[in-house]
């Protein structure tokens, strides 16, 4: 690990205490609820087929952080339910083993003590400030340890596949549209 | 322009095909033979067998979805609708993406076209090393030939899109081996979306030639339909259990369907297959079923070339080069393939896996980008054995794959070529999928940092399209779950026929080494079964 690539906003020793204790984290199924201490089988959001209220939060949190100006500011609020609908659909489809992966991640990330230990991140996710956030995302993607890189993608995957799946998130990556000479041929 | 859809018109012409999430009772189906699965192994068996004059039932677990409803050419929908767990499948750990298709036609249905016959080399290593009897390059020849015509497959004729282009002008620059990727196609538009679903019906996908014509034959299909158990008594398969589908394709509808059939042909694909297996008990007195699980491990880099390159535009893959599939040091690291994937945005977008700023400053140059990947030849040497199919309690399906330092060689070796590839096909810039990498703008900076990243798991973005093994055939029941015309070895009315059966990954893509397979297999199958009718 590149000092550079290494934790700011919490002590570095607390970082290498967490990364001894990371191979146990590993060892003990990645992200285990029973690690987090948290309740396992909480239903999902009013509205939800799959997030959970406090997951709703953590992605309402982040991903305007994750996306940046692929985000655009106008109709901001409208465009974020839509991603979380999105989203929401994605975790929806996939089966139960992937879910619990899942899950698992969003449980370390949502509980006070492993939200701090783990992502830095001290106050809940609809509380922190985009800064926290952002050295959050990036000391888990430049991370030597393989658990953080792999939830980074993880979040990282389901905001921006989803936002860029849909028309605004479209726009943003200069897709002109579906090929205009088949497209108007099909659909007139 | 009004499409015809083939499935309105051969419904309303009397083709039996069944919507199970609108079964309201418990129900049971018979037939000659069951075939579990509509992709390309189990498309081809339908139409060889119903031609054969066997009364036939296809049975598919995804929604039939078909030119009508592809026409939008939206990526949301189709990783929705036509994916397995809606394009969110990965190995058990995440770290590695898996894109399967779930809807009639399978993989095909979603899958860009590239038909390459397997490579004499991996045919000759089926024999020397797996026991694969009558499956050698002269004896495979005349099924490629014939499933070539049947499904219109010929090198592509168009030139090929700019993001191709990129691979073909690096390999001419570098004198590396390139080839035009032959398609499955008739009357392609080279509109780019076969993703999606080709919304023309110009790919020859089981959805639009194969399973047509087995309904033409009367052949049933019921989609909407999961099997989830065969009852097996003694050296028998006696029936099978399934579950029908709400209208969603994701909960049980809670309606449950039973068959039965003669014989039972599994065509589930790589991963389903011995899933099913495991959860029936079947006998595996070898420990054989799940494992050997091959995937074509897939590392990528991006270049930002001078000019647009619109790669969600045009045939998807026309370009390939074997240049370091035949000839290295196998012995250290495994031979691959090189093709680009198509630009396709939400795809290239997850992929990428950066956040805030960079994440948009670099994906809004996205008309720019050329993208390169590089297939690994896995299962051919002992550090590559693959990865292991098993099921959780609840019988689900989950892929173990362990990446060995052998495969970490050959994603460092692919990185290095594709990039290289790239600076010689003009790019400006380039850069691997890879956590820690930056753009670099030179072949000499590229290398030197490509050379010195950490190779490991998360850090690389890996995928793979191409699922197979877990059935492997072969002649000696010690290694393999069937033999080598797909009969199951230890129970007697079973077929294995599709691309679970390979004992390593191809080489190349593989749906064509499925269809020629599948062919063979099932007109064995027919020739031993003999209908009454024929
Ligand atoms: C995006 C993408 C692009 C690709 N591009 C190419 C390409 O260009 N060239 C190439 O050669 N290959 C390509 N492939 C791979 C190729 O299409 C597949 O390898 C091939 O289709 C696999 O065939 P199969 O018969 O083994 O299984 P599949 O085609 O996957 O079919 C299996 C079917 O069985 C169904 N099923 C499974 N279990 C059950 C059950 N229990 N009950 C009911 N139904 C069930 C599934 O829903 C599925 O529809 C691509 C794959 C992907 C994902
Ligand atoms: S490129 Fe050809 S095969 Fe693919 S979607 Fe377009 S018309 Fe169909």
């Amino acid at each position: 690990m590149t000092p550079a690539a290494g934790p700011t906003a919490f002590g570095r020793r607390d970082f290498l205490k967490l990364s001894a204790g990371s191979a146990a984290l590993l060892g003990a199924g990645a992200f285990t609820a029973g690690l987090a201490g948290c309740a396992k089988h909480e239903a999902p959001a009013a509205g939800y087929a799959f997030l959970r209220a406090g997951d709703a939060a953590l992605f309402t949190a982040i991903a305007p952080v994750v996306l940046a100006d692929s985000l655009p500011q106008a109709g901001r609020a409208e465009h974020l339910q839509q991603l979380l609908k999105a989203i929401d659909g994605t975790g929806a489809r996939l089966q139960a083993p992937t879910q619990k992966m899942l899950y698992q991640l969003f449980d370390l990330l949502n509980t006070g003590l492993t939200r701090r230990l783990a992502a830095g991140v001290s106050k809940p996710w609809a509380e922190a400030e985009p800064a926290q956030i952002e050295a959050f995302l990036k000391r888990w993607c430049n991370s030597s340890i393989g658990l953080f890189n792999g939830g980074y993608r993880a979040l990282s995957k389901l905001v921006v596949g989803n936002w860029i799946a849909l028309p605004e998130g479209l726009k943003t990556v200069g897709y002109p549209g579906p090929w205009a000479p088949m497209y108007s041929a099909l659909n007139s | 322009m009004a499409i015809n859809d083939i499935y309105t018109d051969g419904i309303a012409s009397g083709w039996d095909v069944r919507d199970a999430s609108t079964f309201t009772a418990p129900t049971t189906l018979e037939a000659d033979i069951v075939i579990v699965g509509t992709g390309a192994g189990g498309g081809t068996s339908a139409e060889i067998l119903a031609n054969a004059g066997f009364k036939v039932l296809l049975i598919e677990e995804g929604p039939l979805k078909t030119s009508a409803s592809f026409k939008d050419m939206n990526e949301a929908r189709a990783y929705a609708e036509l994916y397995q767990e809606g394009s969110g499948r990965t190995t058990s750990d995440g770290a590695i993406t898996v894109l399967q298709g779930r809807s009639v036609g399978g993989t095909t249905t979603v899958n860009w076209t590239s038909s390459f016959r397997t490579p004499p080399e991996t045919l000759k290593h089926w024999a020397e090393a797996h026991g694969v009897k009558g499956w050698s390059v002269d004896e495979a020849k005349p099924w490629f030939d014939e499933r070539s015509e049947r499904l219109g497959i010929a090198p592509w004729g168009v030139p090929p899109n700019a993001n191709n282009a990129v691979l073909q002008k690096g390999c001419e620059k570098l004198g590396w081996e390139w080839h035009v990727i032959p398609r499955n196609v008739r009357g392609c538009w080279n509109s780019g979306y076969c993703g999606f679903g080709c919304p023309v019906n110009a790919k020859q996908s089981m959805l639009v030639a194969t399973i047509p014509a087995a309904l033409a034959k009367g052949a049933t299909l019921v989609h909407h339909l999961s099997v989830r158990k065969l009852q097996i008594t003694g050296d028998q398969v006696t029936g099978l259990e399934a579950v029908a589908l709400d209208a969603a394709c994701n909960q049980p509808s809670g309606v449950s369907v039973s068959v039965r059939a003669k014989h039972v042909v599994l065509a589930g694909g790589a991963i389903n297959n011995p899933a099913l297996l495991l959860r029936s008990g079947a006998p595996d007195p070898h420990g054989r079923v799940g494992k050997r699980t091959c995937i074509h491990p897939v590392v990528f880099t991006y270049a930002l070339m001078p000019e647009r390159v619109d790669g969600w535009y045009g045939a998807p893959q026309s370009v390939a080069s074997d240049h370091f599939q035949w000839s290295g040091q196998f012995d250290f690291a495994p031979g691959f393939k090189m093709e680009v994937p198509p630009v396709y945005p939400a795809l290239i977008a997850a992929l990428f896996g950066r956040s805030g700023q960079e994440l948009s400053q670099n994906i809004a140059q996205m008309p720019q980008f050329n993208v390169m990947l590089a297939l690994m030849r896995d299962g051919f040497h002992e550090d590559s054995p693959g990865g292991e199919v098993r099921i959780d309690e609840a019988g689900n399906p989950v892929l173990d794959y362990e990446v060995s330092d052998y495969l970490f060689r050959g994603f460092k070796n692919a990185l290095l070529r594709m990039a290289e590839a790239q600076f010689a096909g003009g790019a400006s810039q380039v850069m691997a999928a890879h956590l820690d990498a930056s753009w670099s703008p030179s072949w000499s900076e590229a290398k030197s940092q490509i050379e010195n990243l950490a190779y490991k798991k998360f850090k690389l973005a890996l995928g793979t399209a191409h699922i197979m093994g877990g059935c492997a055939m072969g002649e000696d029941a010690k290694q393999a779950v069937v033999n080598s015309e797909g009969s199951h070895h230890q129970l007697r009315n079973l077929s294995i026929i599709d691309g679970s059966l390979f004992p390593t990954s191809i080489g190349a893509n593989p749906q064509l080494s499925i269809y020629a397979l599948a062919a063979r297999n099932a007109t064995r199958l027919a020739q031993r079964l003999k209908p009454a009718a024929a």
